[in-house]
């Protein structure tokens, strides 16, 4: 079923994926310039105004008179910048977390993977609700406090992989030179975990995603005015049965986007160790 | 067997332990938002909570209330003890997760069999495409949709509401929170059915003329349940944090009501009481899991513990 396509290796599907990403990503990027409207700007002529609407509201306005294209957009443009420090953050923590407890072996790695096994076994999602309720709903600390508990899976992946390569011989020899642990870490180490890692930070960005756009759905996330996919959407619900459009534009990017991840994600995973999870 | 709820004990005081920290943190009190409130009044209100007390003192009083199990008074409900509206929300939500759970359980292993048993590759493309489109859909994008077709437009059931938890209520939050976990149910014992069907002990059940039917439900499906019930773990977490959502959406009175507003009024009792019921639930279900894998699962039980 999986034939081998020329480019980069990826077949089909994770072809138009990456093809769905990148124009969403450009969309994100240099959409919200093209249309006459700004992100907050009130058209009281139009409001509520379905899609291919009057004055050039592609995507119709919401009960304020507010562009849904210019709104949605910017809103991914969030969405997507918050998904990807949010993973940087979780990568940071959870490779310099797993490389250590897989290079010092024994009881240390013990100890911090146990450690990864306890907080596995919290209700982090109640957790992240109370640290973005207690330190204040600022874009910032949301990308901090969503990377600062998703960074597990990484750090197992990690930890595996560097237990694997603690044992070659290119180390052996590092060690046998006399090289400081921490530069075997950094030079020796690191450069080789960058598969695996690659991988799993792909499939970290949509979960990150769907976490802030369900915290911006409860009111916890982005703030209006500005916008993002979760708070449009709760928006979009709150108004469904006049406008279901203000909820159905926003949806679809929000699915297309995470699905995209996925599908990217799981054909580069496949690329990289064919035997699967 | 007892060693191991045993072993629940030290988590349950690092969770306690680290909500309470955290909630203390944040900057603010349950009582700053009323402007009206005199100094003297609310010197007062503090006394009577014992928030003028040092953090210390205040962590040790709440440590030895909660191992009595009284989670302490509701600061911003009045009237309210954290353990009553806990009483209130919880048949709420254990009905709402139950019911997604075993929706999610049978329609995954369903749909998950059918597809690795499919004759038709298209019938398994298809399949695998929607359990892909399931998994990206969150609940609170599916909950708005269902109630906006089947309530708004088909008025087949009720948008919203909680009459006494009837059953038409029921259905549309019942959906919206077993669809995620039921895809990925779906996509994980397809994958574990494939690879047991191609095992010698399969070709032997077939080649000793057993109806296929009788080798799916008999050898293959005790074998692709050992992943499921790993998996039932993180699902359970999975729809518990999905009920807050779908309670919201739908207006049912469950666990999540009260929780993010308690949040936003530092209502420290009510935070903490809702975050250790959830916690401990997750925890049981994690315990229990382990405990069935073990059971179906010999080598579980005798080598390491996973």
């Amino acid at each position: 079923m999986r034939r081998r396509g020329p480019g980069l290796g990826l077949d089909r599907t994770a072809r138009i994926a990456l093809g769905v990403l990148a124009l969403i990503a450009a969309l994100a990027l240099g959409g919200p310039s093209l249309s006459p409207w700004r992100v907050d700007q009130l058209d009281w002529a139009h409001v509520g105004v379905a899609p291919f609407g009057p004055a050039a509201h592609w995507l119709g306005t919401d009960r304020l008179g507010r562009d849904l294209f210019v709104r949605t957009f910017a809103g991914a443009r969030v969405s997507l910048l918050i998904g990807l420090l949010a993973t940087l953050v979780s990568l940071l923590i959870g490779v310099a977390w797993g490389a250590v407890a897989g290079y010092a072996g024994g009881r240390l790695e013990a100890l911090m993977m146990r450690a990864v096994d306890v907080f596995y076994s919290l209700p982090y999602v109640f957790f992240v609700i109370v640290l973005t309720v207690t330190f204040g709903r600022s874009p910032v600390m949301l990308f901090v406090t969503i990377g600062a508990v998703g960074w597990l899976t990484m750090a197992r992946v990690v930890c595996a992989q560097t237990e694997s390569l603690r044992h070659r011989e290119f180390i052996a020899a590092a060690v046998a030179a006399g090289v400081p642990t921490a530069r075997i870490l950094l030079r020796h180490v690191l450069p080789n975990l960058s598969g695996p890692v690659l991988v799993y930070a792909t499939l970290t960005v949509p979960g990150v995603i769907l976490m802030e756009s369900f915290l911006s759905f409860l009111g916890l996330g982005v703030q209006e005015p500005a916008a993002s996919l979760g708070n449009l959407m709760a928006q979009g619900a709150a108004e469904m049965e006049a406008a279901p459009w203000m909820l159905l534009v926003p949806c679809t990017v929000l699915v297309a986007i995470v699905l995209a991840l996925g599908v990217l994600g799981d054909a580069l995973r496949d690329r990289m160790d064919p035997r699967g999870r | 067997m007892l060693g191991r709820v045993l072993g629940l004990v030290p988590t349950l005081f690092i969770i306690a332990s680290l909500a309470f920290l955290v909630a203390r943190l944040a900057p603010g009190g349950p009582f700053d938002q009323e402007q009206t409130l005199a100094p003297e009044i609310k010197a007062n209100l503090e006394h009577a909570y014992g928030l003028d007390r040092p953090l210390a003192e205040q962590y040790f009083h709440y440590l030895g209330r909660l191992a009595h199990g009284d989670l302490g008074p509701s600061m911003r409900l009045r009237d309210f003890t954290v353990n009553e509206l806990i009483a209130v929300g919880l048949p709420v939500s254990l009905t709402l997760g139950a019911l997604a759970l075993l929706l999610a359980l049978v329609g995954g292993l369903g749909l998950g069999l059918l597809a690795a048993t499919a004759r038709r590759a298209a019938v398994d493309r298809t399949l695998m495409a929607v359990t892909a489109l399931g998994i990206a859909i969150p609940p609170y994008v599916t909950a708005p949709l269902l109630a906006l077709v089947f309530g708004i437009y088909l008025h087949w059931l009720p948008v919203a509401g909680w009459e006494g938890g009837a059953a038409r209520d029921l259905v549309l939050p019942v959906i919206a929170l077993a669809l995620p976990t039921l895809a990925y149910l779906a996509r994980l014992v397809r994958a574990s059915a494939l690879e047991v069907l191609s095992l010698p002990y399969v070709r032997t059940a077939r080649a000793k003329g057993l109806p296929e039917r009788l080798v799916l439900v008999k050898h293959v499906l005790p074998a692709t349940l050992v992943p499921v019930l790993g998996y039932l773990g993180p699902a359970a977490a999975g729809i518990l944090a999905g009920s807050l959502v779908i309670e919201t959406v739908f207006g049912l009175p469950g666990m999540g009501r009260f929780l993010v507003e308690g949040a936003l009024n530092r209502d420290y009792p009510l935070v903490l009481g809702k975050v250790l019921v959830y916690a401990v639930l997750v925890l049981g279900l994690n315990l229990a899991t382990d405990l069935a894998l073990g059971w179906l699962d010999p080598r579980v039980r005798r080598g390491r513990r996973a």
